[in-house]
């Protein structure tokens, strides 16, 4: 923004406010921090990750808020330089907490668990692949090499900075590769797990995995920060605890379910639909189409169509729902289809 | 209420109150309408901003615009708001007569409102020559009021929707928040309409 021109005042605004969300930033890194303080860390993959991400995301906000000064600013623009900052961001800051979850949140989803051995390889080959790709784009930036180039004289200065990047290129997409692949093996034949496999203290993990389609079978009540570490320590006493209010909700007429409805797909297809209308579709590929009807205005209002008569009858479909009753074991044992409340 | 329960229980599922104590349906508008806030808010303020700019041969806003008919028209919105509170008061009773009345009312008067609008553009475009493309105040009017017009149109057709689901049967005094919802929407609209027609129209006659 420094140096498109529009003057003091915007410069000024700009520089305050790239400086300002710092800020948050660095709370959140000192909420992360905290959180890990004093715990009894185990390094499993999800833990690695997640402490590679907090390194990573880190370097990314720190070269993130050196733009914050103008002046230096204007030599980082546009090169490689911001290239290297937002892959930290990205990659560092996004990617790494996305795997971390996918490994973690595996079992409950599928019933199965992910290998340590080829989490853990997969972590390593990211990491240093990583670091080895975007790490020499910094000084490449600084150096002076354009963001966009595909090509450059070879007497710049630059080669050993690419080949060092390619090189870490290929090794982070090993790395990724092993972990896609560890993914899909494990979702057809991994370790078949119980219920609870990392011994976690939140209230997911109480469930069976995968989870029924109610859920819980009440709502649970919170006892603790660390709800079902908590539970599981105090097990005779929720247990009876969840017996009541089981025997309340049953009561009040079991699990209240909403219906199943194919309208809200319908709605993000047509909204869907409408949205490749207005930004796809090249109004200059449809020249030939004078006057407002064309492709472009077509597709957008039969989208937005599909959008609106979904949601009319999405509407029209009400939230009455049903109501499910279980047996002692969480199975389902009827099922009650009464209109209205 | 399934057939195991006690006749006269609480029914705990119910109630569609989240942890704030406001009904979900009320919080969801709520919500959306904070976001349109900001919408509009964009839109007004870039109409302000590039009025205090205007590059040459711009028209001067005060030979376009028609400041009667626009205040006969907001003077109608105003009171369709009116008709969108009796709407609500109805339905709180369960008097679905007045409902009807009131929606058909608050239909009639969005309606007249668009009409005015539909003639203002054309009268615009066709007459004064100021259109979205050849000048900065065509794209920031234009854009701003044709943006209110289309939340207009929605609520139009949202109201319409309500008056014929009137007549199914199935709307009663317990779905009273969902023309309230409506109701809050259409508010919306009349408010946001106030501080264009403010900062948009009289702006210019003072």
């Amino acid at each position: 923004m420094f140096t498109t021109g529009m003057g003091t005042t915007a410069t000024a605004a700009f520089a305050l406010m790239t400086m300002a969300i710092a800020v948050p930033t660095g709370v959140k890194i000192f909420n992360w921090i905290g959180t890990l303080w004093n715990g009894h860390l185990t390094m499993r993959t999800p833990m690695i990750f997640a402490i590679g991400f907090l390194w990573m995301f880190m370097i990314g906000g720190l070269s993130g808020v050196m733009h914050s000064a103008a002046p230096s600013d204007a030599e980082q623009h546009g090169s490689y330089f911001i290239v290297a900052h937002f892959h930290y961001v990205l990659i560092g800051g996004s990617l790494f907490a996305l795997f971390s979850g996918i490994h973690y949140w595996f079992p409950l989803m599928f019933g199965r668990k992910v290998s340590e051995f080829w989490g853990k390889t997969s972590f390593w080959f990211i990491f240093v692949g990583f670091n080895v790709t975007f790490f020499p784009m910094h000084f490449l930036g600084m150096e002076g090499m354009p963001r966009r180039t595909f090509t450059y004289d070879g007497d710049m200065g630059w080669n050993l900075g690419n080949l060092t990047a390619t090189i870490g290129a290929f090794i982070l997409a090993i790395g990724v590769a092993i972990y896609f692949v560890t993914m899909i093996y494990t979702f057809f034949k991994g370790e078949k797990t119980t219920k609870d496999p990392w011994d976690a203290r939140t209230l997911e993990w109480s469930l069976p995995n995968p989870p029924p389609e109610y859920n819980f079978r009440v709502i649970p009540t919170v006892h603790a920060r660390d709800g079902w570490w908590y539970e599981k320590r105090h097990m005779e006493e929720v247990q009876k605890e969840q017996a009541e209010h089981a025997k309340e909700d049953e009561a009040h007429g079991g699990i209240h379910m909403p219906y199943q409805s194919i309208y809200p797909f319908l709605a993000s297809v047509g909204i869907f639909i409408g949205a490749l209308g207005v930004a796809v579709i090249d109004p200059a590929n449809t020249a030939q189409y004078p006057g407002f009807w064309g492709p472009k205005v077509a597709v957008t209002i039969v989208g937005g169509a599909i959008m609106f008569v979904s949601v009319l009858l999405w509407a029209l479909e009400g939230n009455d729902g049903y109501h499910i009753h279980l047996n002692e074991d969480g199975t389902v044992k009827s099922e009650d289809h009464h209109a209205g409340h | 209420m399934s057939s195991t329960a006690a006749a006269g229980a609480i029914d705990h599922h119910h109630d569609s109150t989240t942890v704030t104590g406001i009904p979900n349906k009320k919080l969801l508008m709520w919500a959306f309408l904070a976001s349109d806030c900001m919408f509009f808010g964009c839109l007004i303020s870039t109409h302000l901003i590039y009025r205090l700019h205007p590059p040459p041969g711009t028209p001067n806003a005060r030979d376009v615009f028609s400041i009667e008919l626009t205040s006969f028209s907001t003077f109608i919105l105003l009171m369709s708001s009116l008709m969108m509170a009796l709407a609500v008061n109805s339905i709180q009773k369960g008097n679905l007569k007045s409902l009807r009345w009131s929606l058909l009312t608050t239909i009639l008067f969005g309606l007249i409102f668009l009409g005015c609008q539909v003639y203002e553009f054309r009268n615009f475009v066709f007459e004064k020559h100021l259109t979205i493309t050849n000048s900065i105040l065509g794209t920031t009017f234009f854009t701003l009021t044709g943006t209110h017009g289309l939340h207009v149109l929605i609520g139009v057709i949202w109201l319409t929707i309500m008056l014929l689901y009137s007549f199914t049967g199935r709307l009663t005094e317990k779905d009273a928040i969902d023309v309230e919802s409506m109701g809050l929407y259409w508010h919306f609209v009349d408010i946001v309409w106030i501080v264009i027609f403010t900062a948009v129209y009289l702006l210019e006659y003072i």
